[in-house]
């Protein structure tokens, strides 16, 4: 199946089983290897990614879905020359140790920033319930995000 | 290469031959393909059918399309109005990336005892329309992952009838997000204005039993009587005597039992409040 | 200071945060070929015969191997030699090794591996740890399936004079890394026979041990080096040996590059674990609170072969009564073999579950004395002059108590402290508050432990660090050791310690991947041992450059003097020169800007006879608090404020400190209330992250950490260890507030709402 898609703005073409999965597009077909597999089963998070502006599990996600479709991974959002503030913020607050949930948790803020400037404490933990970490236990992450909130 | 086909229209189901295995967000199938599954199949996309996933308040029912996501469920106001316990469990369902790409179709017709979208369906009397017929949501389900959808009978709309009633659901799971049941419940009530007393009320539970399950003896003891905590705990004792939980790894039959108790308890306590509250919505004068 | 002691910024954030840092399954070869393992259907079996005639005619399979193309020895080398890379005719628990299959892509391979018919006749297993010590058990191990035990004999138990007595019976069960990143490495071989191989892991010279082994071939041809590595925490310090070995038997076999990656089910099922406990313990006290004497018998659950049962066995027996005062003690510990899954290193290592153990019965005999818990342990906690259970005298960089009262006036233990509901005292009519009655009740709980940094005596041959340290022509330093990143940190202390000493800005330092073939062997990256082990190599180093870069600082500047170095330049009394200048200077007049690293720890001792000695150079003390509010009803337990309190010695970097003590405590905190693995008759029913719940953010509570900070004078800065501290009192903690509030003891871990529901 030939697959027509954007991919960090780009636009991308892939003749692929329509039955794969859209992490292998992304990392063995792109190339693009920020986008991490903890699981292969769209339970821990580290495979997420941003389609049409919504947070999804990339390594459950059907290739043949992807067609027309945007899709944002952690490369698309900042780089060497310039960090996206989120990228930003989880550097200064100590939110990355490990380093291995953090390409999915970043979108996972972005898509709640996008949608929300100013979440409640409940609403940051709702939006990244779908992220797992072992390493951090959370804390710096939810700093990272409070921090970039736009007040009224 | 995967056996592969879209569907673009409904037509085109009338003219399959082989039988093939519907996939709308993928969430099920996918799983079960990284598990080495589904190797003979023939998978047929079914996420591009036109409004398959628009939500629509007609006369006496609301129409959830069956690919509408469980976001786009829990972001529907017609629905929170409507259907507040279906709305409810959608919020705990998964993850923010499952409820993306999770459809509600692909929940029910996946069958499973602890899915959070099928008590609410239950106790708000849902009917599941597929391309063939209209099945009363109470005969849909078989036995563990198993329903009675015919070869190639596809679910097109979930449609809940448009009643004067509050609704609740709730659950009990292993921790706070991203958590299968251990036992859910829902409950629907129309209650009487004035008093506060209960006309009608639906009960079901999940992860009780091999399917979905009313409590039909516990809502007996509630139909026609005003919700005091003596009628309250009346229906929770006959509720435990209806449900056949097991153990398995994720819990006990003997903590599911009580368990079930102590939220039906909770919910019928909200019905409780809310009838002092007085919301003017959805009492029945 | 520059830069010790300040929340610099991780070196390694910003690849991590763009996701630019390469992990294990980013990296590729050209011509590399996919590995699967095929694994033991049962848990315990007589191996007949294999039919993989259905695996072979796979297209894209390019080889199948079994224990007889073991190149070399077919034996991991480790503690014990018991554990063979590939099981032979015998395969001791579910999911161990038996065969690899080698193909061109990884789904082939796991087809493949999962189509090969294994013909096996079923052995008598036994699966509880105790049954196993037994005469008549089914023999897994030895003729005793006692992998190792240890005793501990201090004062005379027989002659203590309690005026109280309480005992009681603990146990915990398994619990699983759930490190994000799942096992993996690639095997590359290179010209002239050698090997090099990419991994994810916390101790590159085991795995080159193992890799050496595996092929035969000498160490001088074998390489490793570590991947950036997605969390470890223990999981990763002896099994990559077997992942890496795996690999590298492969590439050597079909002389191509082989990766091999685990799938997060295959390493549940065969990976190591936190070995469950069984504990009984018995603390006797005199009326007024003092400790006199503390009998433990304490058995782990090792399964199917030895790996570091002997050590966690070993670190959980010297750290067994708590970090207290107590003149007699017996404790006699077992590490018994099981034909389940072996299980390891992880976070504690052999503490967590011993300290559950005495942690929560202190706050019985707190109880029983008529004693706030806290109370009791200030009395009876080390410190200086006081000595351990191995009656070693602790001299130094004693922070026990500190961390006590900080961690109680954080918490507010004073005003949040009532006994529990239907206290049993009946004389002292306690009234129940409020807070305790109804269906959501409050509670406060506390636990305290202590921690021997370091591998101690039990891993003496091993207490050695090494390290290169290289300034270039620009000034920006390069250092290579001989311990790794696993996220805890390792890259920005070892940044940190090596600026300060040199005198060279913190953003001009960086480490290398650790590799083998640039510092020799350094011992394991465990026992939070790297900022005393690596960062003394390190600064040792450092001094050897600074010496020389003085020199030539005072003849730049024409004075003699000390040398000493601030933002970045370096000054004799008003006189000054920037960094760079002088390096450039030191480059010019050629002066050696290098230097090999070398530390050894001597000293520790222990007595196998009597375990008394002293086992550790020095201690790190923690004490954690608990608040909690169950759900009677339905057991669920909330946990509302979380503090946590560590003697750190001092804090190389305060905020990645802080993240190591978060960490640790929500792992500690799952560890006590939701990380169930359930494993029946020998096979795990639950190997995935929805059966198996680590906490999401939705359940982190806020855990408060605070930092105590007495100056351990040997190590580097005044630091000591802090990697495995942050979890290992936790789940008391939690469980000690769960009975103050609700009455209700947990003695078995995970205490899961089945257990605390109060019907």
């Amino acid at each position: 199946m030939l697959i027509k898609f954007r991919i960090n703005g780009r636009r991308a073409e892939i003749h692929t089983d329509p039955m794969s999965r859209l992490i292998d597009i992304i990392r063995c077909d792109l190339g693009l290897t920020g986008t991490k597999e903890g699981c292969s089963k769209g339970e821990c998070g580290a495979c997420s990614v941003i389609v049409d502006g919504e947070i999804v599990s990339s390594c459950i996600y059907p290739a043949f879905r992807i067609q027309g479709k945007s899709v944002i991974t952690i490369e698309g959002l900042g780089n060497a020359e310039k960090l996206h503030p989120i990228q930003k913020s989880f550097i200064a607050s100590g939110a990355v140790q490990c380093g291995f949930c953090t390409p999915g948790m970043v979108l996972a803020a972005k898509c709640l920033l996008d949608k929300n400037a100013n979440p409640s404490n409940d609403e940051i933990k709702e939006a990244l319930a779908g992220n797992l970490c072992r390493c951090t236990g959370y804390a710096k992450i939810e700093d990272a995000i409070k921090k970039l909130r736009k007040k009224k | 290469m995967s056996n592969f086909i879209k569907l673009t229209n409904m037509a085109q189901l009338g003219k399959l031959k082989k039988r093939v295995k519907f996939i709308a967000g993928g969430t099920d199938v996918f799983v079960l393909l990284s598990d080495g599954q589904l190797t003979d199949e023939i998978f047929c996309d079914i996420s591009s059918l036109k409004d398959f996933d628009k939500i629509e308040a007609k006369k006496n029912f609301i129409h959830i399309g069956a690919g509408a996501t469980f976001s786009k469920i829990v972001e529907s106001t017609i629905l929170k109005k409507y259907a507040n316990c279906l709305v409810e469990a959608a919020e705990t369902i998964g993850s923010p990336q499952i409820r993306n790409m999770a459809t509600i179709g692909g929940n029910v017709a996946n069958a499973s005892p602890s899915g959070d979208s099928i008590p609410p369906l239950f106790v708000l009397a849902a009917k599941i329309k597929t391309n063939k017929r209209i099945i009363d949501i109470d005969k849909f389900f078989k036995g563990v992952k198993k329903n009675i959808l015919k070869k190639n009978e596809l679910i097109t709309e979930i449609l809940i009838p448009k009643k004067k009633a509050f609704s609740f659901f709730y659950k009990i799971g292993p921790r706070k997000a991203m958590a299968i049941s251990k036992v859910s419940a829902a409950a629907a009530a129309a209650l009487e204005k004035r008093n506060g007393r209960v006309i009608w009320a639906r009960i079901a539970f999940g992860a009780v039993a091999p399917t979905v399950i009313r409590a039909l003896s516990a809502e007996r003891t509630l139909a026609g009587k005003p919700l005091t905590d003596g009628v309250i705990e009346c229906a929770r004792r006959r509720a435990i005597e209806e449900i056949s939980p097991i153990d398995d790894f994720r819990s006990t039959a003997a903590y599911r039992k009580e368990v079930a108790g102590v939220i039906l308890r909770r919910i019928l306590q909200k019905f409780k409040s809310v009838g002092r509250a007085g919301n003017e919505i959805f009492f029945v004068k | 200071m520059d830069s010790v002691g300040k929340s610099v910024i991780r070196k390694d954030a910003f690849s991590k945060v763009t996701g630019s840092a390469l992990f294990t399954d980013d990296i590729k070869f050209p011509d590399m070929l996919y590995a699967a393992t095929i694994r033991s259907p049962a848990p315990h079996i007589e191996i007949l015969g294999f039919d993989d005639s259905a695996a072979r005619k796979l297209k894209g399979v390019v080889g199948i191997y079994y224990a007889k193309d073991v190149p070399g020895d077919n034996i991991v080398p480790l503690v014990f030699l018991d554990y063979p890379f590939l099981a032979e005719k015998r395969s001791k628990f579910q999911g161990q090794a038996i065969g690899l299959v080698a193909a061109s892509d990884i789904k082939t391979a796991r087809k493949a591996a999962g189509l090969v018919k294994i013909k096996y006749k079923e052995l008598p297993s036994v699966f509880d740890p105790l049954e196993s010590l037994e005469k008549k058990s089914p023999k897994v191990y030895g003729k005793d399936n006692t992998f190792k035990k240890f005793i501990i004999k201090k004062g005379n138990i027989k002659k203590a004079k309690a005026d109280v007595e309480v005992e009681d019976i603990f146990s915990t069960n398994y619990q699983v890394h759930a490190y994000l990143e799942t096992q993996g490495a690639v095997a590359v071989p290179q010209e002239d026979g050698k090997m090099t191989v990419y991994g994810s892991m916390q101790c590159p010279f085991y795995v080159q041990d193992a890799v050496v082994r595996i092929l035969g071939i000498p160490y001088n041809k074998v390489k490793i080096v570590q991947e950036t590595t997605g969390g470890a925490f223990g999981g990763k310090e002896d099994v990559p040996s077997i992942v890496c070995g795996h690999a590298a038997m492969l590439a050597h076999i079909t002389k191509r590059p082989v990766k091999l990656i685990y799938s997060r089910e295959e390493d549940f099922r065969s990976m190591s674990k936190r070995h469950p406990g069984w504990v009984k313990i018995k603390y006797g006290a005199k009326k007024n609170g003092k400790i006199v004497s503390c009998k433990i018998k304490y058995v782990l659950d090792g399964g199917a072969f030895a790996t570091l049962s002997p050590i966690v066995l070993w670190r959980g027996t010297v750290h067994s009564a708590g970090p207290y005062d107590i003149p007699n003690v017996l404790v006699e510990t077992y590490a018994a073999a099981t034909n389940k899954v072996p299980c390891g290193a992880f976070r504690g290592f052999g503490q967590p579950q011993i300290t559950f153990a005495n942690e929560s019965l202190m706050d019985a005999l707190a109880e029983k004395l008529g004693m706030n818990p806290y109370e009791l342990r200030e009395i009876n906690a080390l410190r200086k002059g006081g000595r351990t259970i191995t009656n070693q005298k602790i001299t130094e960089s004693i922070g026990l108590v500190k961390t006590m009262r900080e961690a109680k006036k954080s918490a507010g233990w004073t005003r949040k402290w009532t006994p529990p509901p239907h206290h049993p005292d009946k004389e002292r009519k306690w009234e129940t508050p409020s807070s305790k009655k109804g269906v959501r009740r409050r509670g406060i709980g506390m636990a305290s432990s202590i921690y021997g940094v370091g591998l101690g005596a039990g891993g003496q041959h091993l207490a050695k660090s090494g390290s290169f340290v290289q300034i270039e022509p620009d000034g920006s330093v390069l250092i290579a050791i001989g311990n790794t990143e696993m996220g805890q940190g390792a890259k920005t202390v070892i940044s940190q310690i090596a600026s300060e000493t040199l005198g060279a800005p913190y953003e001009l330092v960086d480490l290398m991947p650790t590799d083998t073939s640039r510092v020799p062997d350094s011992g394991p990256t465990v026992a939070s041992r790297t900022t005393v082990m690596s960062g003394s190599s390190v600064m040792n180093a450092c001094k050897n450059i600074r010496k020389r870069i003085n020199e030539t600082v005072r003849k730049i500047l024409k004075t003699n003097g000390k040398v000493t170095s601030e933002k970045g330049f370096y000054k004799i009394g008003s006189k000054k020169i920037k960094y760079e200048k002088a390096i450039a200077r030191c480059w010019a007049e050629r002066v050696h800007l290098t230097s090999a690293g070398w530390f050894r720890v001597e000293g520790t001792t222990f007595n196998d006879k009597d375990g008394q000695g002293d086992p550790y150079f020095v201690y790190t003390y923690s004490t954690m608090i608990a608040e909690v509010e169950v759900d009677i009803e339905t057991g669920q337990v909330k946990i509302l404020n979380f503090t946590s309190a560590h003697d750190i010695g001092k804090a190389v970097n305060p905020r990645e400190a802080e993240g190591q003590i978060q960490g640790g405590a929500l792992q500690g905190i799952g560890y006590a209330l939701s990380e169930n693995l359930v494993v029946e008759k020998g096979y795990i029913l639950n190997p995935n992250f929805t059966g198996y719940t680590i906490a999401t953010i939705a359940d982190a509570p806020f855990v408060k950490p605070i930092i105590v900070e007495e100056k351990y004078p040997k190590g580097p800065y005044g630091a000591k260890g802090l990697g495995e501290p942050p979890l290992i009192c936790a789940a008391p903690a939690v469980i000690n507030a769960i009975y103050n509030a609700t009455g209700k003891r947990i003695k078995t871990l995970p205490a899961i709402p089945e257990k605390v529901i109060c019907s």
